[in-house]
């Protein structure tokens, strides 16, 4: 389940969908808007993405992860459009039949993904100004 | 050779457009598109953007070809 939405990410049916018996492990990380960043009050964020290179990137970057963990399920969703506090905005869910490399896998594909995929946020604050986050 | 040009985020707000068919002489490198896009800032866009071509990143000194769909990419900020 590699995925961009637009609709509220669930993060249940992601669990569910990790159901290899083989897997002893599942780490789930969930990414969520929260209301502060760099001394900014943020009030919602607007994400945006080129689409079909950011899916190519997510599937290149689960591929990535298969190769170098022990990896018999994972799940990748990130969602765009307007988000408020506390929406998820990702999910990364990875099971193996030992939780080294379900934390390990995790962490590869949630800091893989902040560094390539073609996705964007802009800001906004209570005062409605917007600022493109530059990460 | 002509070539599609797509602008995203920050840049599509900087330039007003999010996509143009931009006509370039062959043997055109990736690097130097920004002369083409905006002249008087290429050199700064060409430190700070990444450019991917065919959905796909590439370095500054990738040939582009016939048909490429180029993509100006600002530093991405998903997760």
């Amino acid at each position: 389940m590699i995925q961009i939405v637009e609709d509220p990410i669930d993060i249940n049916l992601i669990y569910n969908q990790l159901a290899d018996p083989s897997s002893g492990a599942v780490v789930l990380f969930v990414g969520r808007v929260r209301n502060h960043n760099d001394g900014r009050s943020i009030r919602r964020i607007h994400y945006t993405a080129y689409t079909e290179m950011a899916q190519s990137e997510m599937n290149q970057i689960a591929e990535e992860a298969r190769q170098k963990f022990p990896i018999s399920q994972l799940a990748l969703v990130h969602r765009i459009g307007n988000l408020v506090i506390g929406d998820i905005s990702i999910a990364v869910a990875v099971g193996t039949p030992h939780r080294a490399a379900a934390f390990d896998g995790a962490r590869f594909l949630i800091d893989t993904i902040k560094t390539r995929v073609p996705i964007w946020k802009q800001e906004f604050t209570d005062e409605e100004s917007a600022h493109w986050v530059d990460a | 050779m002509k070539t599609t040009v797509l602008a995203f985020a920050s840049l599509r707000e900087a330039l007003g457009w999010e996509a143009r068919e931009l006509d370039i002489p062959s043997r055109t490198v990736a690097g130097d598109i920004w002369q083409y896009i905006c002249p008087t800032h290429a050199t700064h866009y060409r430190q700070y953007m990444r450019v991917a071509v065919n959905r796909r990143y590439v370095t500054n000194d990738t040939e582009l070809k016939e048909g490429d769909e180029i993509a100006l990419i600002p530093p991405v900020a998903g997760g």
